[in-house]
């Protein structure tokens, strides 16, 4: 990497935004910033000397400088405009815009009793205590330095605060823009979610994010969840930004005992693109699905970072990452899961399947287990190939063959996928969005996706 | 209709069909029969174009056209039909989209014009009725999910779409019972007409009492060593494979 100097543009950055738009944080989260920079600034940016970003070079994000904006006034964004993103209509949809609430273009209605949502920027006293509890607590900054760069520029952002026992039936929908006015330039934005689900509560949470235009940007985000007993929480994240932006995304759950966590992640957009997905299984009977489709094409990068940490006796991990790669696009998929000595009776599943649609593209997937336990059942695949044969006869026998076959063989492969995602309008939304980037390339006869119906216990 | 001569074929080097004869003339129906590993679906499997397949020697001539020649979805535009032994799933793919993709391509290839969606779904609704299919398969994704009953209905209402000229079939009363056995049977007796043909692949003579054929042939080792009428069908049914083979090998020492 050439010696520019990122770490003093972002400790400049910083030093401007402590003084200038954050100073109505509370004192403990000027701590957490304080302490986040000095973090991000002793590390810098990760080379690819690490062997976690072995495959992943961020140069491009290094070389740019962003600047950070707290403005969220763009004409362009209406509640119509925005309105195109909603997946479920009795959704909870928070907007945010290059990081920040906006609540002029969010569509809130009143949620159930015990369950209660806030941005970070507006804590009351209650949430502020709940908040500080919890906030930045699961998310090891020391290790992973677009974390710390969050966490050093974090004023703003969702906490979703469920109560013992309360039930969220309608999904919340978090939606983030990346928007510029022609005269600025490239934008930061740091959103920042906060799941806090206490014993026996339920939700759905769904995180998109999009591009306002076709412009460059660097989304830098941070979510955490901790489960508590008996919790369940379906997350579905959604990028779909274009295809000048950068996006990095830590995920960090913790899950107490008989805690369920079905997560999905679509990975469409992006110049580079990277979600890092950490989970861990600290109390017993703890389970959690870790599921992703990612599609590149042209240029792009597309990397998905999975660890699942088996802490606790009888947790169930079960990870299904499928990818679909065109042009010169190149995949990374590393994903880890590591069983503890005290965590026996661990069940773990773990594949990734890689469709290569040219021979330019290309993929380095590494699955790896580490086991101290002696009695579980831990299993991890991974392919690499091209069109299902079977397939493709089969449609040849009926007539059909050339570019409409590819699209029927591509979305089957997808489908396995998508099929993996337990509610029911985040899986159309995803489906919908998975056909349309395939018409790009493979043209309008590519079908919209249907499925079997065995995963539709849930609406 | 079909003409096959001196065929043979092989998958991975191993030779399987070795001197193939066969003519199958407009409105026969002819059964192939013949013990486990004898090539009979690997017959089928030939004249549909699977990949897998290397062709060594012979010809099939199809309607006057070298089909060795034709990509295997060209045969299917040209009116050949293989009902699978096993039927592939397709997840994600609704069967009306996989049905109505398939009926236009072949279409297409007649220079008749595309039926849109509306059309379609007539024909579909009434096709179905032939082989007893719930409505719900419509919009359901091709065969996963089926039972095998339902993915061998779903073969036969297929080639009711597709009205092929020469429709083959792999097996279709593999894992089938009884009911599901008439119902398929029955579909493939009502598309009979006299200007299409039927080959019926099966190791069983039980297919047979549904489908009544033409000509029967017994599939030996890669060869057909025995041809004759129904009846044979039912003299095999009663003496298994081995009297075949007893007589072949009476031959030879002979």
């Amino acid at each position: 990497m050439e010696p520019r100097h990122t770490k003093e543009y972002y400790e400049n950055e910083h030093r401007r935004f402590e003084s200038n738009g954050a100073s109505g944080s509370p004192e403990w989260m000027k701590e957490l910033r304080t302490a986040a920079m000095a973090s991000f600034a002793a590390q810098g940016f990760p080379g690819s000397e690490k062997e976690e970003w072995r495959f992943t070079n961020i140069a491009p994000i290094a070389r740019q400088d962003f600047a950070y904006s707290p403005n969220t006034d763009y004409p362009a964004l209406t509640p119509d405009a925005i309105s195109g993103h909603a997946i479920d209509a009795n959704e909870h949809r928070f907007v945010f815009v290059n990081g920040h609430y906006s609540e002029r273009l969010s569509a809130v209605s009143s949620l159930p009793a015990h369950a209660s949502v806030c941005t970070l920027a507006s804590p009351d006293a209650h949430t502020n205590t709940e908040l500080q509890r919890h906030l930045a607590r699961h998310t090891d900054v020391r290790a992973n330095a677009f974390a710390a760069l969050n966490t050093a520029f974090l004023s703003d952002g969702l906490f979703i605060h469920l109560l013992p026992g309360a039930v969220v039936s309608s999904p919340i929908h978090i939606v983030n823009i990346a928007v510029h006015l022609p005269d600025e330039p490239a934008h930061v934005s740091y959103p920042r979610v906060m799941i806090a689900a206490g014993e026996n509560s339920t939700a759905t949470v769904i995180e998109s994010f999009y591009a306002g235009d076709e412009r460059m940007s660097f989304t830098d985000a941070v979510t955490e969840m901790t489960l508590g007993p008996g919790s369940s929480i379906d997350y579905v994240k959604i990028q779909d930004e274009n295809l000048n932006s950068f996006h990095m995304h830590t995920v960090t759950a913790v899950q107490q005992k008989e805690s369920r966590l079905n997560m999905f992640s679509l990975s469409l957009g992006g110049a580079i693109a990277r979600s890092e997905m950490r989970v861990g299984l600290e109390g017993e009977k703890s389970e959690c699905t870790v599921n992703g489709l990612y599609m590149a094409d042209g240029s792009q990068l597309t990397d998905h970072h999975t660890f699942i940490h088996h802490k606790a006796p009888a947790c169930a991990s079960h990870e299904l990452f499928k990818g679909i790669l065109d042009g010169s696009a190149r995949a990374v998929y590393t994903g880890k899961v590591y069983v503890d000595a005290i965590a026996q009776k661990t069940d773990s599943k773990q594949t990734n399947r890689n469709l290569m649609l040219s021979d330019t593209a290309s993929v380095d997937t590494q699955p790896q287990l580490e086991i101290f336990a002696d009695d579980v059942k831990c299993t991890h695949g991974t392919t690499v190939g091209g069109m299902n044969e079977g397939i493709v006869f089969y449609l040849k026998s009926r007539g059909i063959g050339g570019i409409t076959a590819r699209g029927i063989v591509t979305i089957g492969f997808a489908a396995e996928a998508t099929e993996k995602i337990a509610h029911v309008s985040s899986r159309s939304m995803v489906d919908a969005l998975v056909v349309t980037q395939l018409r790009k390339t493979l043209g309008n006869e590519v079908p919209e996706i249907v499925h079997s119906g065995k995963h539709d216990e849930k609406e | 209709m079909l003409e096959i001569k001196n065929l043979h074929a092989s998958v991975n080097g191993k030779e399987i069909l070795k001197g193939i004869n066969l003519t199958v003339l407009a409105g026969e129906v002819h059964a192939i029969m013949g013990p486990n590993g004898s090539g009979k679906s690997t017959l089928a499997q030939v004249l549909a174009g699977h990949p897998a397949y290397e062709v060594t020697a012979g010809e099939v001539i199809y309607d006057g056209i070298n089909l060795l020649e034709l990509q295997p979805e060209a045969r299917a535009q040209a009116g050949i039909f293989l009902a699978f032994q096993y039927p592939v799933e397709i997840p994600g793919v609704s069967n009306s989209y996989f049905l109505k993709t398939g009926l236009n391509e072949i279409r297409k290839t007649k220079g008749l014009e595309e039926l849109d969606a509306m059309q379609f779904l007539k024909l579909l609704k009434e096709k179905m009725k032939i082989v007893e299919m719930d409505p719900s398969f419509i919009n359901r994704p091709v065969n996963e999910g089926y039972s095998g009953g339902e993915k061998k209905r779903n073969e036969i209402l297929q080639m009711a779409i597709l009205e092929p000229k020469l429709a083959i079939l792999d097996e279709t009363d593999s894992g089938l019972d009884i009911d599901a056995l008439q119902i398929v049977a029955e579909g493939v007796n009502k598309l009979k007409t006299p200007a299409n043909a039927s080959i019926v692949v099966t190791h069983y003579q039980r297919l047979l009492n549904y489908i009544v054929p033409d000509v029967v042939h017994v599939l030996v080792n890669g060869r057909i060593v025995k041809s004759g009428g129904k009846e044979l069908a039912m003299e095999l049914e009663e003496k298994g494979y081995d009297f075949i083979k007893d007589e072949i090998a009476e031959a030879q020492t002979a």
